[in-house]
């Protein structure tokens, strides 16, 4: 074994300041995606209108942001770069109502304790520009430099003398990623700058900054989308939310801004999810872009060194505002239409224009006027024993036969929940079925729930019971599978309340008529007639369409007629 | 094949065979109906893999041979023409069939019999006879109880048991069950069970007649298949395999409350009834309290319906929910006047029989709801 290494006593002192700069550049500057965030948001607050990003191999190579904002002022320049410089505030008193992105004075002293950075900026009014170069925070060059009305930032180098920092940077496609969703929001915030992005010269973003969000949306994802966002203009929420039919797998699509800066709150990202229940799959996202007017003195943005964090003076009050002016957006929400495209057919969520629909009084709670009414439906037929075709006022309607019934069973199944009025079918030949622990402990501690549902469940073993009764609304074959699925839903940490809607959906789904089934002439009409007085005739309890309405004037284009 | 047959005749036989034509299909030849000249007659048969009818029908043989039409175009040709002889003949090189009468000279093109699948003929196996009339009451009786839903495809069928001279017809979705009991004709001692399903036997009854002429049944040796054969026509449908489950336990030995009433009646106040329970699962409540019955239907949203039943009521006070469907199927096929209903509380099986038989019973699982 060998001996244990003495280590020399080590004297403690205090950090250079090279040093210190560089541990606290670490907070605020954590991946070039960082660098390209303070950027861009001083040239916003410096009034740019156009701002080109340029960023080579994921940013380690280079960031450079070009703007045509008001510049900074020669004898301003390598102040710039010190700790705490900034032209937002001077005095304490400011940061009760801060406005501008950035405020701290930390982002460029940070950045340029890390990287070697070259500032070019003519102030607006002088003559000429300036020029400075900076590595690890000090100055090396600085004079007089032709430059064109506003400021070039050029980052090189990055982390160049923080190789820990470096080394766990991700993967360039990673790095890149976050680049664009990160510019992406940022156009999205500011829809009256033009925003640009090249990575290795390849333009990534480009809008166009005249101003209107559903524009920038359509430079962004495609005018397809943007075309069916649906617009809020509310007191203190403005925006657009997708409908129904438009959905993402993950939750980056929806954006919150406050007061223009685009802010992480778990908590009223959830209040836009929550007006779509009854209308989304759990595991499909909205995308909205949603900016929420408030005093600047009701919000706190300095908790966090990237302002990426806020808190509310009045946060419960925000959800509900959120979530309401999201549902009632939603609601009003239009049926579907099939309209003749180039492709062929596409679908898009009809305007509300037609006295079918209820109107909402602002400031009212939402209410069963707000839906969506479906037109008057004349039954014809079935086809392909999966849809229905029901003819209304110059149009024709498609409806999806499964989807359709979902919506039925789904508010009927609710309606019993809440009445507290079980409706369970004794079975003539019980079933048995096999559980889980987790499943046996599920079905303990919630015995009275489930009986409410209109199951009735004994023992017939320790892991088996034996089911005497089911759902009314459920087929024998689903019994058993239902029941287990339920169970397992209850043995997560959910309580059964809060789970009601998504139990009364799976008891819909599996209750409803299958793609495939054939239906007589009088329960397709019946179903039609169900149908048309559930609360949101327009989509089946996961959020897709149950209805489609060719209407007339585009049967009429599609066979050319003229 | 060259064959003179009566525009009439081939229509009636047409009508019959068409039933197991199937009307969506992915296989063309299954619209269509094979025509094959046999021993004084022409052989019609159709088939949609599930089941094939066969009949035949007396002609005029010049020639033998065979052809597949569409059975559509041939029916309404043959139904609409008038009644007077059809000659037919095949061209084999076009395989096109073509029908000469006074006025008309159709050719319809078909399809090479080969291709038609095989229906197989009854031959050997276990034989029983049974009385047409009879046949039909039990299948019109026990086949509304049969399951629609192909997940659990043994509760599709009706489930038939030999037992010397009787037959016991059962058939049950899960909610409802009905047994029927008959005579048939076999040799002592025979005892068999099979599962038929519920779509070959409501067939069945279709082209059963009322008479007192005896249907014969062969259970096919292989016990995949059962053949009916009727005069001339002819059934043969796959069996179902599976074990039934075990009904009898179900049927409860006693009642605690008898409601002896009029089947019409009943059937009427029922319907009446159930109007208000359409968007409520179809649950209709029935209350007896004082030697009265009720029938109470509500749907928050839509309404209630509350009606009295002239009914004799022995036993305790009772309240019952159901699924009204269930009792309006087996009243409409009871047959006779009165009907007995028999409860032993709101969570046991209910049990429903024609008053004045005991061939037949019906059971009702009632719905659990709150009272």
């Amino acid at each position: 074994m060998p001996p244990a290494e003495v280590l020399p006593a080590s004297r403690i002192a205090v950090l250079p300041a090279s040093v210190a700069d560089a541990i606290a550049a670490g907070e605020v500057v954590d991946r070039p995606a960082a660098v390209v965030k303070e950027l861009v948001e001083n040239a916003i607050d410096a009034g740019a209108h156009r701002i080109t990003v340029r960023v080579q191999d994921a940013g380690r190579g280079l960031v450079e942001v070009v703007d045509d904002g008001s510049g900074i002022f020669p004898e301003d320049l390598s102040v710039a770069f010190q700790r705490h410089a900034t032209s937002k505030i001077s005095r304490l008193e400011d940061m009760r109502a801060v406005s501008t992105l950035g405020f701290r004075g930390e982002a460029l002293a940070s950045i340029a304790a890390v990287a070697e950075v070259e500032a070019v900026s003519r102030a607006a009014g002088r003559e000429a520009g300036h020029r400075v170069l900076l590595q690890a925070g000090a100055v090396l060059e600085s004079g007089v430099a032709g430059s064109p009305p506003g400021t070039r930032l050029t980052v090189k180098r990055l982390f160049f003398n923080t190789p820990a920092r470096l080394r766990f940077l991700k993967q360039p496609a990673t790095e890149n990623g976050v680049i664009v969703r990160l510019v992406s929001e940022l156009a999205l915030a500011w829809p009256d700058r033009s925003l640009r992005l090249e990575l290795d010269g390849r333009r990534v973003i480009d809008t166009s900054g005249e101003g209107d969000l559903r524009a920038t949306l359509a430079a962004l994802y495609d005018a397809e989308t943007a075309a069916a966002m649906l617009s809020l203009d509310d007191a203190v929420v403005e925006g657009l939310i997708a409908p129904p039919s438009i959905h993402r797998a993950t939750r980056d699509h929806t954006i919150i801004l406050v007061n223009g800066r685009r802010i992480h709150h778990r908590n009223l990202a959830f209040a836009v999810e929550q007006a779509y229940r009854g209308l989304r799959d759990p595991d499909r996202f909205p995308v909205a872009v949603l900016n929420l007017r408030i005093d600047a003195s009701d919000v706190d943005v300095n908790v966090h060194p990237t302002k990426r964090e806020v808190r509310f003076r009045n946060e419960g009050a925000l959800f509900a505002t959120i979530e309401r002016a999201c549902y009632r957006a939603l609601r009003r929400s239009p049926v579907y239409e099939l309209e003749a495209a180039a492709a062929g057919l596409a679908i898009r969520e009809a305007p509300v224009l037609t006295p079918y629909y209820g109107t909402a009084e602002s400031g009212a709670e939402p209410t069963a006027a707000d839906a969506s009414r479906l037109p008057p439906l004349a039954y014809v037929g079935q086809l392909l024993d999966s849809y229905l075709v029901a003819e209304s006022r110059d149009a024709v309607v498609l409806i999806d036969q499964h989807a359709a019934h979902e919506r039925v069973l789904f508010d009927r199944i609710l309606t019993r929940l809440d009445q507290r009025s079980p409706a369970g079918q004794l079975l003539l030949l019980p079933q048995l079925v096999e559980l889980g622990p987790p499943q046996v402990a599920a079905l303990q501690s919630n015995q009275e729930w489930i009986e409410r549902l209109g199951f009735q469940a004994e023992p017939f073993g320790p892991q088996t019971v034996r089911l005497r009764a089911a759902p009314a609304e459920l087929p024998d074959r689903a019994v058993a599978d239902v029941f287990a699925r339920l169970l397992d839903d209850l043995a997560q940490d959910r309580t059964p309340e809060a789970r009601r809607r998504a139990t009364a959906a799976l008891l819909a789904c599996h209750g409803a008529v299958r793609f495939g089934d054939r239906l007589t002439a009088e329960s397709a009409s019946g179903l039609l007639a169900a149908l048309s007085v559930t609360a949101e005739p327009i989509s089946c309890p996961h959020g897709r369409p149950t209805t489609l309405v060719l209407p007339d004037q585009q049967l009429r284009r599609l066979f050319r007629r003229p | 094949m060259r064959l003179t047959c009566s525009a009439g005749v081939l229509g009636q036989g047409l009508h019959v065979v068409s039933r197991a034509v199937s009307s969506r299909t992915t296989l063309p030849i299954l619209n269509n109906v094979l025509m094959q000249t046999a021993d004084n007659g022409l052989q019609l048969t159709a088939t949609n893999l599930e089941i094939g009818i066969r009949q035949t029908i007396p002609a005029q043989v010049q020639e033998e041979g065979g052809i597949t039409v569409p059975a559509r175009l041939l029916t309404d040709f043959v139904t609409s023409h008038p009644e007077e002889p059809l000659t037919m003949s095949l061209d084999k090189k076009t395989q096109s069939l073509s029908l000469k009468s006074a006025r008309f000279d159709a050719t319809i093109r078909g399809i090479d019999p080969a291709d038609f699948p095989p229906v197989p003929a009854g031959v050997d196996g276990r034989k029983v006879k049974v009385d047409q009339t009879g046949l039909r009451e039990a299948i019109e009786q026990t086949v509304i109880a049969a399951s629609t839903d192909e997940g659990r495809p043994v509760l599709t069928g009706v489930y038939v048991q030999l037992n010397g001279g009787k037959a016991t017809l059962a058939a049950t979705d899960g909610h409802r069950l009905a047994v029927k009991t008959l005579a048939v004709e076999a040799e002592a001692g025979e005892t068999d069970t099979i599962v038929v399903p519920a779509r070959a036997l409501t067939e069945l009854g279709r082209i059963l007649k009322t008479g007192e002429e005896r249907i014969d049944v062969t259970v096919g040796a292989q016990k995949n298949q059962v053949f009916f054969k009727t005069g001339d026509v002819e059934l043969m449908s796959r069996l179902i395999e599976g074990t039934y489950p075990n009904y009898q336990q179900v049927i409860p030995a006693q009642s605690t409350t008898t409601i002896t009433t009029k089947t019409q009646d009943l059937l009427f106040t029922t319907k009446m009834v159930s109007l208000f329970s359409k968007d409520a699962a179809n649950v209709i409540k029935f209350k007896t309290e004082g030697g009265k019955l009720t029938l109470t239907a509500n749907t928050s949203e839509v309404g209630q319906n509350v009606a009295g039943v002239d009914a004799k009521i022995d036993g305790q006070d009772l309240q019952v929910a159901f699924n009204s469907k269930y009792l309006l199927d087996v009243l409409a096929i009871l047959g006779t006047e009165e009907v007995q209903l028999g409860f032993t509380g709101p969570l046991n099986p209910g049990i429903i029989r024609p008053v004045g038989k005991d061939d037949y019973l019906y059971i009702i699982m009632p719905v659990r709801v709150a009272m």
